[in-house]
């Protein structure tokens, strides 16, 4: 009974974030499009004013909309978060696949070589990177899939030294199949799910840190409407304007809740299949 | 126990050697030829013929490896370099920062153990109430809250609307509240998670029925026999959010103008400032590595089981 009533409210909570993510996607995608002003448009003679239905989140500053530069800068931001999770996770999934398939020597120093990552405080790590690179969007993304491989290199070693010595795989080396046939073919699909939940929990730490590196000047730049930069610049006007800051951080954190709680649902459901429930 | 010891002391070493290397590549990624910013930071144009000399009397025409060694050299006799910036030892301008960000570090340690602690426990006492409920809410806001978001709002709130706190403030006791409590909040929430968590798994072990049929009152149960075993994982947690700790506080510093190593490395990137981004990023990976290895040994001594394994 209560299984049944657990297992209805996870679907439904799928369903649901699902729904959330998917709709925060349409709205990054098409955002710009949506924007009821020019975000970029700066008129003085509009400059600070608070919320009213011509502008429902204000105007900054420079007299821009700043409903309309938060609807078009979410595509930056979310969606470079997504190129960052998908480039660490190939790559360190990778770097693990062959460090558990290989194991020995290539083992021992692939390992190292995470541990030594992972000994630099990751955010501080980024921001090294980020400003010896030189500030701009895509040396942000750089330093951001730097600092975020490590943990599916880890992961994806786990998981192929978990499965490397069952008995499908030893059948399908007994038939001849190559190296490279066995890890695509058999290894990939079974050591799927457990990276993807890992990246879709990283998507709000990536954006969380992307924003991060923006808000100190190092990621995407001003004027780009770029929630992390928007803020950034708004800080300086944060007495006699404070609904830039507000609204811009209230659409970073629903974001963030939007994935944390797709990523958690998913998470709960591979528990379950785990246990056999 | 020893052996163990041994091998932990080892690949410390390893990393500790994997931490500088990587550092020292940093350098590489820098856009622009080291040998011409030398050059221009000291006042002289330069021309093809003196570039190849500034690389010779610099060291840069010699073989990376060679280099490295060099600058490890130099490295382990304190010397990092000058700032570009200010032109003083790199070693001192860290050394003058460090003591702030250690303050606020410290601090934000230790409010969110004060706070967690008592509230991750009674969560757990107290599981599935109203109470419960609200305190989890909370703490699923508080983990989605950017740093920077948390630390306007209550620069806004507390020192411009309500005027109870300066804005900017290093020095005084009250210019440290604002910086810690935004480095805390995030914290706090992951810590109760935690240790709800292990209370609660805690409370399922025997030993607790056993303590409460011998009529030993809750309040003991709680706050001397499963806050004990509690301890180890928290431990580890410190370890963890240590890393967290240290990446917030560049953005607190940043924000709140506390004069500690966060705001230098900020600075010293504004300036394109090498030498000290470099040893910025030695000092913290070291401080991280160190509290880290200091930690494992903690979790040996905390942890029996541990030690007979260990050998």
């Amino acid at each position: 009974m209560t299984g049944l009533d657990k297992q209805k409210k996870m679907k439904t909570g799928l369903i649901l974030s699902l729904a959330l993510v998917g709709s925060i996607l349409l709205l990054a995608l098409f955002g710009s499009h949506l924007a009821p002003h020019d975000p970029y448009k700066t008129n003085l003679a509009l400059a600070q004013l608070s919320p009213s239905w011509e502008h429902p989140f204000g105007t900054d500053h420079l007299g821009r909309c700043v409903f309309s530069r938060i609807l078009s800068g979410a595509s930056v931001s979310i969606f470079s978060a997504l190129v960052v999770v998908l480039v660490a996770a190939a790559f360190g999934t990778a770097i693990g696949v062959i460090s558990g398939y290989v194991g020995g020597i290539v083992d021992a120093l692939l390992m190292r070589i995470t541990t030594i990552f992972q000994a630099f405080p990751y955010f501080l790590l980024a921001v090294a990177v980020a400003g010896t690179l030189g500030i701009g969007l895509m040396n942000g993304m750089i330093s951001l899939a730097v600092v975020f491989w490590t943990s599916y290199a880890r992961l994806g070693r786990s998981l192929v030294l978990g499965i490397k010595n069952e008995n499908y795989i030893k059948a399908s080396r007994l038939c001849g199949a190559g190296n490279h046939h066995i890890v695509l073919k058999y290894m990939l699909p079974n050591i799927g799910s457990p990276i993807l939940i890992t990246g879709v929990l990283d998507i709000s730490a990536v954006i969380l840190s992307m924003a991060g590196l923006s808000f100190l000047g190092l990621g995407a730049q001003r004027p780009t409407a770029e929630w992390g930069a928007m803020m950034s610049e708004a800080r300086n006007y944060l007495q006699t304007a404070p609904w830039v800051v507000i609204f811009t951080g209230f659409a970073l954190f629903v974001v963030v809740v939007c994935f944390n709680y797709l990523g958690d649902t998913l998470r709960g459901l591979l528990d379950r299949k785990a246990t056999g429930k | 126990m020893i052996r163990a010891a041994g091998k932990s002391m080892g690949s410390f070493l390893v990393t500790l050697i994997g931490i500088t290397a990587l550092s020292f590549a940093l350098s590489y990624l820098s856009p622009g030829d080291p040998a011409e910013m030398w050059l221009t930071e000291n006042g002289i144009a330069p021309s093809e013929e003196l570039l190849q000399k500034t690389r010779e009397q610099l060291g840069l025409n010699r073989p990376i490896p060679v280099q490295y060694i060099a600058w490890l050299g130099d490295l382990l006799q304190g010397d990092m370099g000058v700032s570009i910036k200010s032109n003083r030892p790199v070693a001192q301008e860290l050394i003058k920062a460090l003591p702030h960000t250690l303050l606020l570090a410290v601090s934000s340690m230790l409010v969110t153990m004060a706070v967690a602690v008592p509230l991750g426990v009674a969560c757990a006492k107290y599981q599935g109430s109203w109470f419960d409920r609200l305190i989890q809410l909370t703490n699923y806001i508080f983990v989605s809250l950017p740093v920077f978001f948390i630390s306007l709002i209550l620069m806004y709130q507390l020192s411009y609307k309500l005027k109870l706190l300066p804005v900017i403030g290093a020095g005084s006791l009250k210019g440290l509240i604002l910086p810690v409590l935004a480095l805390s909040l995030n914290l706090i929430s992951v810590y109760i998670r935690q240790i709800r968590s292990v209370v609660l798994r805690e409370l399922q072990h025997d030993y607790v029925a056993g303590l409460y049929a011998r009529g030993v009152p809750g309040r003991v149960v709680f706050f001397v026999h499963i806050l004990k075993n509690t301890l180890t994982p928290i431990v580890t947690l410190t370890g963890i959010s240590l890393g967290v700790l240290l990446g917030g506080t560049i953005i607190v510093e940043s924000i709140f103008n506390w004069p500690g190593l966060g705001k230098l490395a900020v600075e010293a990137i504004e300036y394109r400032d090498y030498p000290v981004i470099q040893g910025y990023v030695v000092w913290m990976a070291f401080i991280y590595l160190l509290v880290n290895a200091i930690i494992e040994f903690l979790y040996l001594l905390l942890n029996p089981k541990l030690k007979r394994i260990g050998g």
